[in-house]
């Protein structure tokens, strides 16, 4: 066989692996970031990350490798930005208690409240915002999802059930604030 | 099933990802305790609040057009492996005037890579247009006459929704310079394309190739190719494979 310098291979690999889902990659970074600038610059970081690190690329889901990759530049530059992260655990024990919202009119308001969700989810931790952008914007499975946080399916399950738990409270706290 | 026991499942029994028989009994409970249908009625509008409400911020143009040029024009590649490149550039030409004056043509193998190559890239330029299909439906009476008349012969669709693989619908695209028509299928997100050739690919029959994360398996019928592409998990895209076997009798 024609023997082909490697780099150039590797990175015909890391286009067909990474470009495909070029969306679902700047999707999870702008809502772990916050900002349109920001997640543009770490996406074209973790891409030169993909090409340096192509060869540990295994087969099988390419998407779940490459937002992996995204989703660890972004922890990194969450971590250097902010040192006093609260942990996840410790806010969902105390601040959740197990509540039904069994009244219409509770029902009717989370329906509404749409318009006010980007902001609520914004301001979720980054852990429970992950997962619910993982689930609900790019519909990823709960294997998908356990593999690219690198934790148990059981995990991914509890964790996804106190992320709506938590924003379901935060919405109703809020329709329940506003008089009429 | 006591309401502790259905408070996380009935997370997964609205995400889809309880068994038959688990979903079987959280329904059997909802029937009968509202406090946890109304749970479920909950969880259900939050989720459809933040899938109507929180946007997918899709990557700018400039960003795609940045990373595109990347990697064509590999400057990503450090500067300490210039040199290396360069004579592995050298290396590499030198042989290939060896292959040549040795073949007037390429090799077999290297004409199944390059054919596999335009049938995953066929695959993947479809998977990036906003619609990875030309005639949207589920139905296969309205999918297979949709192929009369655009190709030779209209290819075999099958209905493999009650096995999970519901039919999205069907294309035509170029593999080759061929005109190939593609039936689609999906299971879950994941979406599999069935390209069927007229011509026999350059590639033993029944074999399972892994290529850049997409899988592909070759089957026969009456003169006519089956090639399935996706990045479904292999075991699940040989569980279609074989489906898609016994019921449009293509032999492997």
């Amino acid at each position: 066989m024609k023997p082909r310098p490697r780099e150039n291979l590797d990175l015909g690999l890391v286009r067909d692996l990474t470009l495909p889902h070029l969306d679902a990659a700047h999707n999870l970074a702008r809502w772990l970031l916050g900002s349109d600038q920001d997640a543009a610059d770490l996406v074209h970081t973790a891409f030169l990350r993909a090409a340096r690190y192509v060869h540990t690329y295994a087969g099988g889901n390419a998407k779940g490798w490459w937002l992996a990759i995204v989703r660890n530049c972004c922890l990194a530059t969450l971590a250097g930005n902010r040192r006093d992260e609260i942990s996840v655990e410790a806010l969902c024990e105390s601040q959740l208690p197990r509540t039904a919202a069994t009244h219409v009119e509770d029902l009717v308001h989370l329906s509404q409240c749409a318009s006010a969700i980007e902001t609520h989810l914004q301001a979720m931790p980054v852990d429970m915002r992950e997962i619910l952008v993982l689930r609900e914007i790019e519909d990823l499975s709960y294997r998908e999802i356990a593999d690219i946080l690198s934790v148990p399916i059981g995990t991914v399950m509890s964790r996804l059930a106190r992320a709506r738990e938590l924003l379901k409270n935060r919405l109703l706290a809020q329709t329940q604030g506003i008089p009429g | 099933m006591t309401c502790d026991e259905a408070g996380l499942l009935l997370h997964a029994y609205l995400d889809g990802e309880l068994s038959a028989r688990q979903t079987g009994e959280v329904e059997m409970h909802l029937n009968a305790c509202a406090d946890c249908a109304a749970r479920l009625a909950s969880l259900e509008s939050v989720r459809n609040a933040v899938r109507s409400g929180a946007p997918r911020f899709a990557a700018p143009a400039a960003l795609r057009a940045r990373l595109m040029q990347a990697s064509a024009t590999g400057f990503v590649v450090e500067h300490r492996h210039r040199w290396a490149m360069a004579a592995s550039v050298l290396f590499s030409f030198a042989i290939g005037i060896g292959f040549m004056y040795a073949f007037d043509h390429l090799p077999a193998r290297a004409q199944r890579e390059s054919f596999l190559a335009s049938l995953v890239s066929s695959h993947l330029r479809a998977l990036s247009a906003s619609s990875a299909v030309d005639v949207l439906s589920s139905d296969r009476h309205t999918v297979k006459p949709w192929f009369a008349g655009k190709v030779d012969q209209s290819p075999p669709v099958v209905d493999l929704a009650d096995e999970g693989f519901p039919l999205v619908g069907g294309r035509i695209d170029y593999v080759d310079e061929q005109r190939v028509p593609v039936v689609v299928y999906r299971r879950a997100q994941h979406v599999i394309d069935v390209y069927w050739l007229a011509a026999a690919p350059p590639e033993r029959l029944g074999r399972e190739v892994d290529r850049r994360g997409y899988h592909t398996i070759v089957g026969s019928r009456d003169g006519e190719w089956a090639w399935i592409v996706s990045d479904l998990d292999p075991a699940e895209l040989a569980r279609f494979a074989e489906l898609l076997h016994s019921t449009t009798s293509i032999s492997r």
